[in-house]
């Protein structure tokens, strides 16, 4: 009698056809990429516009959905400290714009709304690799401890030493979908030691529930006693949509990117005109109810 | 009749949550508002003796006093330092203070900016009764108010005007530096007054603590005359940019009850520490530790 009700609303925790769950497609949700070689800085041509197509080390990955939904997946990797100051940028699929509202717009601005469904996005931590409490490539963990006070009460320790922008800059903030994300370590003091870096999935693109992003690092300068962080746009890493050259079950539904990605680096005038030629890639045209 | 019901149960409802306010009495010894100040002559500069040396009096005032920063901690150490300070968690930059993790806290008198950038950073609330009061403070100290110009501020009305214009204000009861008085005098000699901790996680057995941040007296550079260490100068509080005039208010760092260490210096005065086992103690936390060089 009474198990009845209680079954009905049991049968609303079931999540299994959810349309906001990700699609388990084989593509393992945790993978660890090694040690990278820290990038020479007089790779970086120019400081106020950076781009990078060196091959130096920069690595595209692919993270997958977990079979259990409440674990949490990411790509690590490792580098170690050079005694000097190392950026580290990571660039999740695909790329982010908003489109124009204002009723005057023209060309010159973004005239379609982005395809936020190719968008992913995963978030930036990192430090010492000995703080690290996750297992590289078997499951992500963080750069938390726990001390314990005299009266019993535990209190989180914080070792995390990546702390990113969000979009526009916020402090202390990740960026949203689609959106590049970089963070500065200064490494005085500490060469030859290794650092682990976490990039933590916080969603997966809604097209094909495979997030696919680039990852590098890089010397940068020190000036007045504090790191000083290159500008990282959405160009800086091309084709980061990629598949993983290293995954398996990879997939080959982005031969697009490469061109769309070409587009919004050139401008919003390039992109409208690529949008208007492929209106499945990118978004809706702006209309009278846009805005 | 049933919502009536309802809202009267509502008021029995106990949520058992840990956090409580705690208050009772914060006491200093009279010689925490005494400090040497400089003799001023009659144009009220600094006079020397034989030797060079500036000559001071001693003087005795509650407007010396400080901000005043209480917390609830898990113990007292006292080893690290050359004073009380609360137990730390792990030291994990060199040089840098652990954490102590407080449970809550609060401050008797706060930083405030009172209009003229020339008083950054050195002025709490209730400390001073009107305008005057602050005016004669730091005549007193060897650094009299200025204006923007660099004129002296001689004049309470001229004070009042000017922080009617900064502020927008129409009355001094909007005015937070001015009015009541924090500390009294007691027959001993020494001075108290009231705390008001809320929202503590209350955990039995815990530790209050705190100290007075006094201000600095015959600091090596003049315009620092008055400045309270906990304020954070350059970067603190609101910027203001009018015309020719660019700074910031001034403002208290945000992590004193954290890193207290970090910010006690000499002529601060300092409690030992008060286990309190029941949330309905009123602990009088005495700050009777002199910090020295």
């Amino acid at each position: 009698m009474l198990s009845l009700p209680l079954l009905a609303l049991l049968l609303g925790c079931d999540t299994k056809d959810d349309p906001f769950r990700p699609e388990v497609t084989g593509v393992p949700h945790v993978t660890n990429l090694g040690e990278l070689a820290v990038t020479a800085a007089d790779t970086i041509e120019n400081e106020y516009d950076p781009s990078f197509s060196g091959n130096g080390s920069v690595l595209y990955t692919e993270l997958g959905a977990p079979e259990n939904p409440g674990v949490i997946g990411g790509a690590s990797f490792e580098f170690v400290g050079t005694g000097g100051c190392v950026q580290i940028v990571m660039d999740p699929e695909s790329v982010f714009w908003a489109m124009d509202m204002d009723p005057n717009a023209d060309e010159s601005d973004y005239l379609y709304e982005d395809n936020f469904q190719d968008d992913g996005d995963a978030d930036l931590l990192g430090g010492l690799s000995a703080y690290y409490t996750g297992s590289p490539g078997v499951e992500i963990g963080s750069f938390e401890a726990t001390y314990t006070d005299p009266m019993g009460v535990d209190h989180t320790l914080e070792f995390n030493e990546c702390e990113a922008s969000g979009y526009g800059g916020t402090p202390d903030a990740h960026p949203g979908r689609g959106y590049p994300e970089t963070c500065v370590i200064d490494t005085a003091e500490r060469v030859g030691v290794k650092f682990t870096i976490l990039a933590r999935t916080f969603s997966l693109p809604i097209d094909d529930s495979v997030l696919n992003l680039a990852v590098g690092v890089f010397e940068t300068d020190k000036r007045r006693g504090s790191c000083q962080a290159f500008t990282v746009d959405e160009c800086f890493f091309r084709d980061e949509a990629r598949s993983g050259e290293t995954a398996p079950g990879s997939t080959e539904d982005h031969a697009y990117f490469p061109a769309m990605e070409d587009a919004f680096c050139s401008g919003p005038r390039d992109l409208n005109r690529f949008c208007e030629e492929n209106p499945d890639i990118c978004g809706d045209p702006r209309s009278e109810y846009s805005y | 009749m049933l919502s009536a019901l309802l809202v009267i149960l509502g008021g029995c409802w106990q949520e058992n949550l840990p956090q409580v306010d705690i208050q009772g009495k914060v006491v200093l010894p009279r010689s925490a508002a005494t400090r040497d100040i400089p003799v001023l002559d009659a144009n009220g500069d600094l006079t020397y003796d034989v030797d060079g040396n500036v000559i001071t009096e001693e003087w005795t005032d509650p407007r010396l006093i400080g901000p005043v920063y209480l917390g609830a901690y898990s113990a007292i150490d006292t080893v690290s330092f050359d004073f009380p300070h609360p137990k730390m968690g792990p030291i994990i930059t060199a040089d840098v203070p652990g954490d102590t993790f407080p449970y809550g806290g609060t401050t008797v008198g706060r930083i405030d900016f009172a209009c003229y950038e020339a008083l950054r950073c050195k002025v709490s609330t209730g400390r001073f009764t009107d305008y005057a009061a602050i005016l004669e403070y730091f005549k007193k100290i060897g650094t009299p108010v200025v204006d923007y110009r660099g004129n002296t501020v001689d004049s309470a009305s001229t004070f009042q005007q000017y922080c009617y214009d900064y502020f927008y204000y129409t009355s001094d009861a909007e005015i937070s530096f001015i009015g009541d008085l924090d500390f009294t005098e007691r027959d001993d000699g020494d001075f108290e007054a009231e705390y008001y901790m809320a929202q503590v996680t209350f955990v039995p057995g815990m530790s209050l603590w705190g100290f007075m941040d006094a201000p600095d007296i015959l600091a090596t550079q003049p315009e620092e005359e008055g400045t309270f260490d906990t304020c954070y100068l350059e970067y603190g509080g609101r910027s203001v940019t009018d015309y020719d005039q660019s700074y910031y208010e001034g403002g208290p760092y945000n992590d004193i009850l954290n890193f207290p260490a970090t910010y006690v210096q000499e002529h601060d005065f300092v409690a030992e520490g008060v286990v309190i086992d029941s949330p309905d103690e009123t602990p009088e936390i005495v700050l009777s530790f002199e910090v020295e060089e």
